[in-house]
Formats: structure tokens, C-alpha cells, sequence
């Protein structure tokens, strides 16, 4: 009875135990094939370390999340350490997890990296990062982030992040002056600070009389021209900004004007737009100066967006690094990113987030003035 | 519904039941479409703007392809298996289809990539899942881990932005001179995937393998059933589904990306147990799914008409998944 079931699919097998024995045969091949492959994987990782003999020490770089945000600030890091003499060695976290930053933390002590760079994943972990750095001597540098408590701690270099609520009022204002009638926002994920922060600050821009900070539509703006009339959250997601310009395009079909917090999702609000037809109606404003966004503003349906690039951040966080190293640069100070307010007049002033590929725009970069710190950093 | 196939045990039960039984029986089969209904009249009652041909065409476009996906786990789910590597393999297919037409490639081309790289990984977990007696909870969570690293390395973390064809054909609402013109594209794949669902474990003989399976594998394969090669089969079909699903996903969005289905997975099976398929197996059916499919769109859109937050759809959704499961539980 039992052999009737799979044999046909199985046949190759079924006679006098070679079936068992082939099996066994395929599993020690499969076993074999994953130890070499992993081989393979770690002896690849590790040829850069061997090639840089004159090397200043290594820079461990927490890479929070596989987002091109995070990667082309991670590839700015590289160019600016190898025009300055350090490796970067990145310690991935695809899955945004707090137990793996901390043990990136603790490999990157263990490896005998001169000093961390990169993104944490949270506030509540990075003070376990911040802590674990300190205890090792290992200075820490921390893009986004940023809490004024940290500022004091021990080999604390410091912050970098846009100045997150400037960061969006040129948007609010820039709107204010083309738009009538009702407006929306896209968030990415509200309870971190900054979404909320971008929110206010393009509310504040936009004029409306109320809360800001708490941002609870519905707002009147702009002397009661313009009216706030919904937040809807993208959780920073194309898909998920889709489905919301959907639900607020339902309910607010004579909307005039939309915020998204970031292009990534414009993108997803845009072609949510185009399938309702309402692209025409709708003014879309954003932020980030992403390749994808910069391409939306030169096409038109994105009228204006803040720009930051994780590059350059990425390229100033390690010329603070060294800056630390060499003692010309005090540690314990929040940093802006430089940012520019784009629209399809003056595009090309926006630094791209792909100038590491090109030699003479990361001499040109790295020949910038340092970032200066902020002075009074907020509590 | 009730219409739809249980285990043998439990069909000659149903004929020896009482009316009053019956009725019964009938009540927790549609509690979705009760709670539906429901907070249609409560929302249109609150806003002027819900009840619109505009919002429930949203709604539907919103659903189309979690639903799809959803038709080929409620189809594990029945056989006692499922599939946590959904969510990747969408990103997947469409990353393969997306590559392929920036680099030029004919859009038939790209489709088929697309499709055979998800049924090609549909078939490695049914191979995996047959020849392995660990569950399929553990094996397809390792296979969608090992996805997501693959379509990271293949994308570098940026979108494709442009799915060409894909976007004509599935970014908007189906033009004049198609039948049902105006309703989104996506629903024309979304009710032939539900259809055929019904149809493959209604009428055909892997279809009620996928029954007897889920209700007691032992007992199958003591009947001559041969499993393995029945979940080989549902496993590859389901992986199929997910390719179609991600062309679905990656037209209307015009984009393919790792994290173009992110919680798919989750969501999916969330679902086909809110309409009524069994977690682990034996009982379930294609228009049960749809009922939850339904439930979970009407409930996120609802939400937003109330003017709540977004926290407040993931409360409302818990919510209705234990209620879902209680509801399972009673019913047995």
C-alpha cells in the first residue's frame, strides 16, 4: 500500500533502498554546497580589509535597513573614508532589528574599529548603542536620531539630521501662494518625532492658525483660503502611500494640494492620482531629493521638494569622525544637513545622492567646509 | 459559504443536522459579510462621501491583490500548509519583470520571468515542505528570509520605477469598450483567481486532496493519496498565484521593489481565517476567503472615514482576527 502513493513522482528511487541512499547522497551535496557558498560569501567580505595595508583602522558603519536612503549614505561614508585613509565596514540590519544593532555594536568593539558611524534603528536603541560604544572608548557618530541627552555621553561625536521642522516649512509655503481650497499630508510613520516635525513644520508654512505640533486636521490656513483637511500614513511605503492618496482622494474628491513625506512615497500618491484623474487637480509637494523624485519634479507632476542628500551626509559624518580622531573637532554636538529647496527652475542645485560615482564631485564635497555645529541645540 | 466543500465527516454531519442547527451553522459561516454590512450603514450614515461607485471602487483595487494571494494560501491553509514567503516572492517576481524591461526585454518576456521566478520558488518550497517533516511555518519563513537578501542584492534597496506595459495595463481603470467598464483592471484578474479557486477545490481531484489532507494526512495517505506530490503541486500553484499577484501589485503601483508586498504574508492569512478557513487545515473555501478579503478592505477604508488613525486599523484588524478565530472555534 505505502509505496503506491509518490512512486510516480519518485520513481527514479524506488527500488532496494536506493532511494534512501540517494537522498542521503542529495542532502550531504545540499549541506556541502551552502558551507561553500558561505565560504565563498565571507572571503569575498573580507578581501577589501586584506588590500588596504595603509589603512587608518576601520570605520564600522550601522547600515539600519536595506532603503536606498541608507545605502548611498553608507557608499558617501566610503568615499570620503578613502580619500581620508579608512576602510568602512558595513554592519547590515535588513530587518530594523534593536537585538542585531547592539550586536553590531559589540562585533564592530570586538573587530577593533577605530570608531561607528551609520543609522540606529530607534531612540530606545541607540542608547544601549551609545552606551556600549562609551564603555569601549569607541567614539559614535549617529545620523538621525538625535536626542540632546546623548549630547554629553562619552565619546559621543554627535548627530546629523535635517533640522526637521525648517525642513518643511518651504514646502507649506511654497503651496500656500498656488493653492485654494483643501489640502492633505501623507506621514510616514507617526511616533518617532520626525514625521510629526515635518508635518508641523509644512503646516506652519502653510499659515494654519491652531496646533501645528499636534497636527490634527482640520487646520484653517492661509487666512481660511486653504483648509487642512486630512493625514493619512504611508509608513515611508510606496504601496502603503498608494492605498492612502486612495482613501483620501474618497473622501476629499475636490482636494487641491498634497504633502508627502518623502518621494518615495509621491511616487505611489502621483500614480494613485493618475488612476483616480485627479493628477491634474492635485499639487503634490514632497521631500528627500531622491533620483525618483528629482525625475518627478523635472516632469512636472511634482511641483517642489526639500532636498538632503544621504550621500553627502554620509560624506560629512566621517570628515566629523576624523575631524574627532585628530582632536580638531569636538565631540558632542548636533549637526544640520545641508539641504536645498528644489523646483523645476533651479533643480541642478540639488546634490544628488548618486555623487560618489563621480571622482570630482566627492573632491568637490570633501573640500566643503566642515558642517557647523549647532549652537544652541534643542532639549 | 455553506455551498462549499468541507471534510466527508463533517457533509454527512451537515445533512443529519436540525434546522435549527443549520441556521446556525449558516450564521457563523457569514458573520463577515454581517459585520460588512454593518459598517457600511454605520459609515454612510457618518459621511455623505462613502457610499460612491468612486470609494468602492477604491476598495477593490485595495483588495485585488491581497485577495488574489489570499485564494492561494486559503488553499494551503485547507491542505494544513501555508506559505510565509508570499510577501518576497511578489517583490520578487516583480523585481525579475522590472529588471528585465529596463533592460529592454519584450514585456511577454518579462511577465514570463516574472511568474516562473515565483512558480519556481512556489516549487522549491513544495519540494522542501514534501521531503521535510518540519513544518512549513519554519521552512517557508528560512525560504522568505533567503528572498529578501536575494531581491536586496538584486535591487541595491532602489525601486524600479517604471513597469511600462504593466502599468498600462494594470495602473488604472479599465478603458471604454471593455466589459464592466470603469472598474479597476485589477478586479478582472482578482474575480478569475477567486473563480477558478472555487472552481479547483470544488470540482477537481487535487482540490479535494487538498481537503483530505488538511483533515487528517495520515488518513490520506493510508487512502492512497500520494501527498507529498499533492503538496508539490498546491505549493507550485500557490507560487504561480503569487507571480500573477506581483505583476498585479507592480502595475498598479508602476514599481517593483523588495518591500512592494511587505506583511502580505500575515495579512493573507489573516484573511482566509477571518472568512472562516481553518488554521490548520480540512475546512475552508474560496468565497469564505473573499469574505474576509472583503471584511479586512471595508474595514481599513471605514476607519478612514471615521477620521481615526492609522493605529486604530491595526486595532480594529487584531480585533477582528480573534473575533474571527472565536467565531472558527464555536462553529467546530
Amino acid at each position: 500500500m505505502q509505496p503506491e502513493n509518490d512512486r510516480a513522482i519518485w520513481r527514479i528511487y524506488d527500488k532496494n533502498g536506493v532511494k534512501q541512499a540517494m537522498f542521503r547522497f542529495v542532502r550531504i551535496g545540499v549541506a556541502l554546497s551552502v558551507i561553500v557558498a558561505l565560504a565563498a560569501v565571507a572571503s569575498a567580505g573580507k578581501a577589501p580589509a586584506q588590500s588596504q595595508v595603509k589603512s587608518k583602522g576601520t570605520i564600522a558603519f550601522l547600515l539600519s535597513g536595506p532603503d536606498l536612503y541608507y545605502q548611498d549614505g553608507l557608499k558617501g561614508a566610503e568615499a570620503a573614508a578613502a580619500k581620508l585613509g579608512y576602510t568602512v565596514k558595513a554592519y547590515p540590519n535588513p530587518n530594523i532589528s534593536p537585538s542585531v544593532e547592539l550586536a553590531n555594536v559589540n562585533n564592530a568593539i570586538a573587530q577593533g574599529s577605530v570608531a561607528i558611524d551609520g543609522y540606529s534603528v530607534g531612540l530606545s536603541t541607540e542608547d544601549a548603542s551609545i552606551n556600549a560604544a562609551g564603555k569601549a572608548g569607541v567614539p559614535i557618530f549617529l545620523m538621525y536620531g538625535y536626542s540632546h541627552k546623548y549630547l554629553t555621553k562619552k565619546d559621543v561625536v554627535g548627530f546629523e539630521q535635517v533640522n526637521l521642522v525648517p525642513y518643511g516649512v518651504p514646502l507649506g509655503t511654497y503651496m500656500k501662494s498656488r493653492v485654494t481650497g483643501q489640502v492633505a499630508v501623507i506621514t510616514g510613520q507617526l511616533g518617532r518625532g520626525d514625521a510629526e516635525g515635518y508635518r508641523t513644520g509644512f503646516l506652519n508654512g502653510l499659515g494654519c492658525t491652531g496646533n501645528t505640533t499636534a497636527g490634527n486636521p482640520t487646520l484653517s490656513c492661509a487666512g481660511g483660503k486653504i483648509q487642512y483637511v486630512s493625514t493619512e500614513t504611508g509608513h515611508w511605503l510606496r504601496p502603503d502611500a498608494y492605498k492612502a492618496m486612495q482613501d483620501i482622494i474618497g473622501k476629499y474628491p475636490n482636494l487641491k494640494g498634497i504633502f508627502v513625506e518623502n518621494e518615495d512615497m509621491a511616487v505611489g500618491a502621483h500614480t494613485a492620482l493618475v488612476a483616480a484623474h485627479k493628477d491634474k487637480q492635485v499639487f503634490v509637494v514632497s521631500q528627500n531629493g531622491a533620483p525618483y523624485g528629482l525625475a518627478g519634479v523635472k516632469a512636472g507632476w511634482l511641483k517642489a521638494t526639500d532636498t538632503c542628500s544621504p550621500a553627502l551626509e554620509g560624506l560629512m559624518s566621517v570628515r566629523l569622525i576624523d575631524g574627532y580622531i585628530n582632536k580638531s573637532v569636538q565631540g558632542g554636538h548636533l549637526y544640520y544637513s545641508h539641504t536645498v529647496f528644489v523646483t523645476k527652475a533651479n533643480m541642478s542645485k540639488a546634490v544628488g545622492w548618486d555623487f560618489f560615482n563621480n571622482k570630482s564631485l566627492v573632491s568637490k564635497y570633501m573640500q566643503l567646509p566642515l558642517v557647523k555645529a549647532v549652537s544652541n541645540p534643542p532639549k | 459559504m455553506s455551498s462549499e466543500p468541507g471534510t466527508g465527516a463533517a457533509a454527512v454531519d451537515e445533512r443529519r443536522r436540525s434546522l435549527p442547527d443549520r441556521l446556525r451553522v449558516d450564521i457563523f459561516a457569514v458573520w463577515p459579510v454581517a459585520v460588512m454590512i454593518l459598517i457600511i450603514v454605520t459609515t454612510a450614515l457618518r459621511s455623505s462621501r462613502y457610499l460612491t461607485v468612486f470609494n468602492f471602487e477604491n476598495i477593490l483595487s485595495q483588495i485585488a491583490p491581497l485577495g488574489i494571494v489570499t485564494m492561494g494560501q486559503a488553499v494551503l491553509l485547507i491542505s494544513g500548509g501555508l506559505d510565509l514567503s508570499v510577501g518576497y516572492n511578489i517583490a520578487l517576481s516583480s523585481i525579475v519583470t522590472g529588471l528585465l524591461l529596463e533592460h529592454g526585454y519584450p514585456l511577454w518576456l518579462a511577465i514570463a520571468a516574472g511568474v516562473g521566478a515565483a512558480t519556481g520558488v512556489g516549487f522549491c518550497n513544495g519540494v522542501l515542505v514534501a521531503q521535510n517533516r518540519a513544518h512549513p511555518f519554519i521552512i517557508t519563513l528560512g525560504v522568505s528570509i533567503f528572498l529578501f537578501g536575494l531581491d536586496t542584492q538584486l535591487t541595491g534597496g532602489a525601486p524600479v520605477n517604471d513597469m511600462k506595459g504593466l502599468y498600462t495595463a494594470f495602473g488604472g481603470n479599465l478603458p471604454a469598450g471593455f466589459p464592466f467598464f470603469g472598474l479597476p483592471s485589477l478586479a478582472i484578474p482578482f474575480v478569475i483567481v477567486v473563480l477558478l479557486a472555487f472552481a479547483f477545490l470544488r470540482w477537481t481531484p487535487l482540490g479535494r486532496r487538498a481537503y483530505a489532507i488538511g483533515g487528517n494526512e495520515e488518513a490520506a495517505y493510508l487512502s492512497g493519496i500520494p501527498v507529498k506530490r499533492t503538496k508539490i503541486y498546491l505549493y507550485t500553484i500557490m507560487g504561480a498565484i503569487v507571480g500573477l499577484a506581483g505583476m498585479c501589485l507592480a502595475g498598479e503601483i508602476n514599481e517593483a521593489s523588495f518591500n512592494l508586498a511587505q506583511n502580505f504574508e500575515l495579512e493573507s492569512i489573516a484573511c482566509a481565517v477571518i472568512g472562516g478557513t481553518a488554521l490548520f487545515g480540512g475546512r475552508g473555501g474560496a468565497f469564505r476567503s473573499l469574505q474576509g478579503v472583503a471584511l479586512w478592505g471595508i474595514v481599513l477604508n471605514a476607519i478612514v472615514f471615521a477620521g481615526l488613525s492609522s493605529n486604530y486599523q491595526q486595532m480594529a484588524l487584531g480585533a477582528i482576527i480573534v473575533v474571527a478565530v472565536m467565531v472558527t472555534r464555536a462553529q467546530r
